[in-house]
């Protein structure tokens, strides 16, 4: 399981442990402090900052666009419940948002496993009559179908690593940011990477998917 | 682990991120290359994964859908604050149940049911009570008509379940009048007794009642005509600001009707083409043969007509029995024995006034044609009655007589309940009986009434 205590206690910790900018503290800090007041052009300013980056995060994760503009819709709505629940995020909105992102992705595979779609060459030869007018059908379809395959490999990896691979990969997080976010050092980060690699090459390889 | 392979893994990886090929980075592990290449390949498998294209409208889309629904928790927020007379109730109890429920998830549960029946039984009780001063109009009058509903409904006895709708329906003149009161329009309906009527006035259980060529009369064989005062009747009509009710609908309720019987089954009779209904509560004289004559005493619901009575016709073998109307006045049994020829007198107040016999003083007197009947008698007027016994028990009137008040306010006592006279018996404190052409067999009771001219006069 992903250790979200140490997400937790990272978010209660704060930034200055990890050697964060106290500038970038200072200004989430206020972006939240005027969120809790539902204030319009402080959600304005918070989703146009943070929208791509949960945009991102949830589309590297699932295979359609439509979803992810979903799941990242999904995001913004359960933070201002939370807000005016007053269960809010009180220091690290950008952590809370991306652990909400992983969740409501994580839901979703589940509900995706407990009610399978169609066959998937079935979907697959369906969805290619649609690259009709695409230079090369055949190829983007081929790729398409081995995105499939990666997705569900890396849905198959522990939370901590499918984390990892999702901030490093999806959103270009630096290994620092990745570590911050994840309230862990960076040598662990990297070896977090490491093994959910090598167990991709072992699932993708071996057809264990 | 590999230590130098995750380092090379994450230096080849930031070196791929710049645009450097795949192969110049295994080049720099060369003791690394296959392990590395491996890796490295599914790394830049995982990268085609990457979709660093937003959506600008879906975005957008979604920021409006966020403020949107900022906005409602916004105004939501306002109309709880207004509102937050609920916290005082709420809050507690929401601790009380968290309480619970870290205890155990079963209590927890258990105990918000019974918090929440045991409030609901304290919510319905309050309105309830609350509900009973309502009058037709306010918000909680349906609440009010609907216990009333279902305590009549509940009540097993049939005796019982009597006395409360006459209570209830007692209640709906009330309301009228207090409607009258406060100058307020409002569609009523309501049963009363006629008490008196001209061509465009009735008045009905103490309430002015305007009719006019709009009003329709339901009831009876001869229309209008059939109307009398002392029939029970029920109006439906508007209130208005004037101090009356202006009549809509005007049923005749419990009237007399006379007739042959043409036919005698179970659950009905036909009287001169009319079906009668026959409940377990109708009194029929015993010994009513098909092709007699009879007198009817006919409830008109909805439904259909019951028959409450059927008496014979031919006075003065029948014995009224009117279930409603008895109590405070003497029963015959309780009337001293006297002869058949003597004339007796009583003063009570007129409570009715049928086809072939009056109610006065809650005591039932036939009229027969040499009945003499003074002018100007109301309803609720206080009569003198000569009246004489008949073999059955039965009372006919000889002589009936208005009471002037008003001349001798001092001197006349109105008839009061047995229970409000603590001298003597109760019968004598209320009943004046004389015997009128003889010498005097009865004493009176009622010193104020023996003074009163009328009573002296008439004999």
């Amino acid at each position: 399981m992903l250790d979200w205590q140490s997400l937790a206690t990272y978010n209660k910790i704060g930034f200055h442990r990890f050697g964060v900018n106290p500038r970038q503290m200072s200004v989430e800090s206020s972006e939240i402090e005027l969120l809790n007041t539902l204030d319009p052009q402080a959600i304005t300013d918070i989703h146009n900052r943070y929208y791509p980056e949960i945009y991102r995060f949830a589309r590297f994760r699932v295979s359609d666009e439509v979803t992810a503009e979903d799941i990242a819709g999904d995001v913004f709505m359960r933070l201002l419940e939370a807000v005016h629940n007053s269960h809010g995020p009180h220091s690290n909105l950008r952590g809370w948002l991306l652990r909400t992102t992983a969740n409501i992705v994580n839901d979703h595979f589940r509900k995706l496993y407990n009610h399978p779609k169609e066959d998937s060459s079935e979907v697959l030869e369906t969805s290619s009559d649609l690259y009709l007018s695409q230079s090369d059908p055949v190829v983007i379809s081929d790729q398409a179908e081995r995105n499939e395959l990666l997705q569900s490999a890396i849905d198959k990896l522990t939370d901590a690593q499918k984390l990892v691979i999702t901030l490093r990969f999806g959103n270009r997080f630096s290994l620092e940011e990745t570590a911050q976010l994840m309230g862990k050092k960076a040598n662990t980060i990297k070896a977090l990477q490491y093994r959910a690699l090598e167990a991709l090459r072992q699932k993708l390889g071996s057809g264990l998917i | 682990m590999n230590q130098r392979l995750i380092d090379a893994l994450e230096r080849c990886m930031e070196l791929l991120e710049t645009g450097l090929p795949l192969e110049d980075c295994i080049k720099k592990y060369p003791d690394l290359e296959p392990e590395l290449r491996e890796i490295l390949d599914t790394a830049e498998d995982v990268m085609h994964l990457r979709q660093d294209r937003v959506p600008h409208e879906a975005m957008n889309r979604n920021r409006i859908q966020v403020l949107s629904h900022a906005n409602f928790l916004v105004t939501d927020s306002k109309r709880k604050t207004v509102i937050s007379g609920e916290n005082w109730l709420v809050k507690p109890i929401r601790r009380i149940v968290n309480g619970i429920s870290s205890l155990s998830p079963f209590a927890g549960r258990l105990g918000l049911v019974v918090m929440i029946t045991v409030l609901l039984i304290l919510f319905s009780s309050g309105l309830v009570i609350t509900s009973a001063k309502s009058i037709p109009g306010d918000s909680l009058y349906p609440v009010k008509r609907a216990v009333e509903d279902i305590s009549v409904r509940l009540v097993p006895i049939k005796e019982v379940r009597s006395e409360y709708e006459f209570n209830y329906s007692q209640q709906r003149v009330v309301e009228v009048k207090r409607l009258i009161e406060l100058k307020r329009v409002q569609r009523i309906s309501f049963e009363g007794i006629l008490e008196s009527m001209s061509s465009t006035s009735w008045i009905v259980g103490g309430i002015p009642i305007n009719i006019d060529a709009t009003t329709t009369v339901v009831g009876g064989h001869d229309g209008v005509q059939s109307f009398l005062p002392g029939m029970e009747v029920e109006v439906e009509g508007i209130t208005n600001t004037q101090g009356w009710v202006r009549a809509t609908e005007i049923h005749l309720r419990e009237y007399e009707y006379i007739g042959m019987v043409d036919k005698i089954t179970a659950n009905y009779w036909e009287v001169s083409g009319i079906q009668f209904l026959i409940t377990a509560g109708s009194q029929i004289d015993v010994g009513i043969r098909e092709g007699d004559d009879v007198t009817v005493l006919v409830r008109s619901q909805d439904n259909g007509l019951y028959a409450l009575a059927i008496l014979h016709d031919v006075h003065p073998n029948a014995t009224p029995t009117i279930p409603q109307l008895n109590l405070t006045t003497p029963m015959p049994s309780e009337v001293p024995e006297l002869t058949t020829e003597e004339d007796l007198q009583l003063s009570g107040i007129l409570d009715k006034i049928s086809g072939n016999y009056w109610v006065i003083g809650g005591q039932i007197f036939y009229i027969v044609g040499d009945t003499h009947i003074s002018d100007g008698i109301n309803i609720g007027d206080t009569l003198s009655v000569n009246y004489r016994v008949e073999a059955n028990g039965s009372y006919t009137g000889v002589e009936i007589e208005k009471i002037e008040n008003d001349e001798h306010p001092d001197e006349y006592q109105p008839q009061e309940t047995p229970e409000s006279g603590e001298e003597g018996d109760n019968h004598e404190a209320n009943i004046v009986t004389t015997k009128v052409d003889g010498e005097t067999e009865e004493s009176t009771s009622t010193p104020e009434l023996q003074r009163s001219p009328e009573a002296t006069d008439a004999h």
